[in-house]
């Protein structure tokens, strides 16, 4: 067998991580840990420049900062336990606002506030004062816990013509590496050096996303948007996803679509079942806080080479949601193989590429699932039948809540979109739907008919 | 931070959170406040453990389907994380390392009870080889024998209290 089918991690070993997100910290957690338990010595260095204690975008991963509640869990499980300077607010519901009504999901598991709204950076401009702490930044002192070396400048050029990888920053040399961890996510342009260094990799689709932070207060924040998150299906234009998650002192607004941009954040705040949830006449203030990310909805192509493995949304990630959470399955996944099974390119393709595939597969459902929540909530009858059904389950759970948990699922990523599906093809979902959307087709009939007897 | 900040379920003091002899499969991982951890032997109830912050409880049970084998309740107000046990089990099966921080914690509890066990055994065994010594001195061999026998009495208080899983 060739080094480049398989070469063990050396005793000693160089790596070098580019990326200091949740992906780079998860890699690095685990791969300290696992280098532990095994008995070998590493060298890990986490590069990323920003520090994620400045406030506004700068100092960001840019994102809705939810952390799902698998997520919380699973951290909680290995001995990571989110304290509250991070958590800006613990939910335990979402609340989906359309034109057809409204309905608060309860965790349907735990029945516990169990999902965290964090920031990413040291948040909002302007918020100096609130001592908001950041989840990214927290990682990282994890990852420096366990032992990895945090440099906080930019690997800008990386050069693959040698025996290892060799990394520069700003023309100088930095390190040359045994093993290269790409931890880059889909802001940066360091996916175009990783296109260019020709062992197969192509970094995946992304779409253009918007963030807006709404300085609300704490009171009104908890009095209107309480312990939920607001999901809007409200069929805007070029707009895929619309929600406001609480955080202490502000209210995070997510756009995710085709070409968002400021305009389509004015549209969505003077929708009036937006409105209905500001004080009146609120405007945004001359100048917010606010970032047009990248969201990933593909799949990056051979997200791996010898000596190199790339990780979290520069890899793959689940469509739309919990990108945090497959940031943690890719991370550790890598941090599995690179300590069990060794750096060389079959290593990875035997055991790495099979985690991506997965999610990648899963996301072609859940592309199936979101086509089809958006065809119901676009059809007026249609989704008065979903919201009927969804209000009934949740004021008497006990006959079972089998739609509400889907929807909970499908927008935590609480489950793999395959599960759900299965679940939403089960006989008992399909009868208590028609149940609903044949209620709600009688109640528009007799509308119908009443107004023609005026008539 | 305030409470909001916060993960998982508020119990008030006193509040029962896993009743010994129950069913349940969760485990729990406690974010602020105390727990008391307490069994029944007859009519006596007896305390295992006193468990704070970043500590877990139920662990076992994740693992195995016995009913509780203890009860534990709040100590003033306290805020326990709930972990799911399907939810649990689902991830396991694309993450066995999850498995293993859970083995780990109980690997860790069981060397804990391990060396307290021994260092009773130890004393108990000094205690059988002060007997013959008895016939001799009874006297000064009674007064050691009873101070022996209350540090065992001791010792076997607190490993008692460190079995606190539940
Ligand atoms: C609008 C929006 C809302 C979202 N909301 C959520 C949410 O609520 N919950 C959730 O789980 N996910 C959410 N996501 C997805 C989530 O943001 C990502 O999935 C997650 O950040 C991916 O983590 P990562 O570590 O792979 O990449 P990133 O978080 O992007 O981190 C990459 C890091 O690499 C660094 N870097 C890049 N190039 C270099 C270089 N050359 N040298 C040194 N450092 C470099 C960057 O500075 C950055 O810190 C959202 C995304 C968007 C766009």
């Amino acid at each position: 067998m060739t080094e480049r089918e398989h070469l063990p991690l050396p005793q000693g070993a160089e790596i070098a991580v580019i990326g200091g997100g949740p992906a780079g910290a998860f890699f690095s957690i685990y791969a300290m840990r696992l280098a532990k338990d095994m008995g070998k010595k590493v060298r890990l260095t986490i590069f990323d420049r920003k520090t994620f204690t400045h406030q506004g975008p700068a100092g960001c991963n840019m994102c809705a900062g939810v952390v799902s509640e698998s997520m919380v869990q699973s951290l909680a499980i290995d001995g990571i336990n989110l304290p509250p300077s991070i958590v800006q607010r613990s939910v335990d519901s979402y609340c989906f606002h359309s034109s057809s009504g409204e309905v608060y999901i309860r965790s349907p598991y735990t029945r516990q506030r169990g999902i965290a709204t964090t920031y990413r950076g040291g948040g909002p401009k302007g918020s100096e004062k609130t001592g908001i702490q950041s989840f990214d930044e927290f990682l990282m002192e994890r990852a420096a816990k366990e032992g990895a070396i945090l440099d906080r400048q930019v690997v800008d050029e990386i050069q693959l013509n040698g025996y290892k990888p060799r990394l520069c920053s700003g023309k100088k040399f930095v390190m040359e590496a045994d093993l290269l961890v790409g931890a880059f996510g889909v802001n940066a342009l360091t996916a175009k050096k990783f296109e260019d260094l020709g062992f197969g990799y192509t970094a995946p689709d992304t779409i253009r996303a918007t963030q807006a932070e709404m300085p609300l207060g704490k009171d009104w924040v908890s009095e209107h948007f309480g312990n939920a998150i607001h999901v809007f299906l409200l069929n805007l234009p070029g707009v895929k996803f619309a929600a406001i998650t609480p955080k202490g002192e502000y209210a995070t607004i997510s756009l995710l679509g085709k070409d968002v941009n400021q305009e389509t954040v004015k549209a969505f705040l003077s929708h009036p079942l937006v409105q209905k949830m500001l004080p009146t006449n609120w405007k945004l203030p001359e100048r917010f806080c606010h970032c047009f990310p990248k969201i990933n909805v593909g799949a990056a192509c051979k997200p791996y080479g010898h000596r190199i493995v790339i990780v979290g949304d520069a890899a793959s990630t689940r469509l739309y949601k919990d990108g945090i959470g497959s940031a943690y399955v890719t991370g550790k996944a890598a941090a599995q193989v690179v300590s069990l099974y060794g750096i060389g390119e079959g290593d990875f393709l035997r055991h790495y590429s099979t985690v991506c595939k997965e999610i990648n597969r899963d996301n072609l459902v859940g592309r199936f699932l979101f086509g089809a929540n958006d065809f119901i909530c676009g059809l007026p009858s249609l989704s008065k039948g979903y919201f009927r059904t969804l209000q009934q389950e949740q004021k008497d759970p006990s006959l079972g809540t089998p739609h509400s948990d889907m929807l909970w699922d499908m927008f935590t990523g609480s489950r793999s979109y395959r599960d759900i599906l299965f679940q939403a093809i089960s006989p008992r979902s399909q009868y208590t739907m028609v149940r609903g959307v044949l209620g709600a087709l009688s109640e528009s009939f007799n509308l119908f008919s009443t107004a023609l007897g005026k008539g | 931070m305030g409470e909001e900040g916060l993960l998982g379920k508020v119990y008030n003091d006193g509040e029962i959170i896993v009743q010994e002899g129950s069913a349940g499969r969760e485990m729990y991982v406690i974010q602020s406040g105390k727990v008391q951890v307490s069994k029944s032997m007859g009519s006596t109830v007896i305390v295992l453990a006193t468990l704070g912050e970043g500590e877990v409880f139920g662990e076992m049970s994740l693992i195995d389907s016995q009913p509780r084998s203890a009860t534990v309740r709040a100590l003033g107000e306290t805020r326990v994380l709930t972990i799911d046990h399907e939810a649990f089990l689902r991830r396991v099966r694309s993450d066995p390392f999850l498995a293993l921080s859970i083995l780990r914690q109980m690997g860790l509890r069981i060397r804990e009870l391990d060396h307290s066990l021994s260092i009773t055994l130890g004393k108990l065994e000094e205690v059988q080889r002060g007997l013959p010594q008895i016939s001799k001195s009874p006297e000064q061999a009674q007064r050691d024998l009873r101070s022996k026998i209350s540090q065992v009495q001791q010792d076997l208080n607190r490993l008692k209290e460190k079995l606190g899983s539940v």
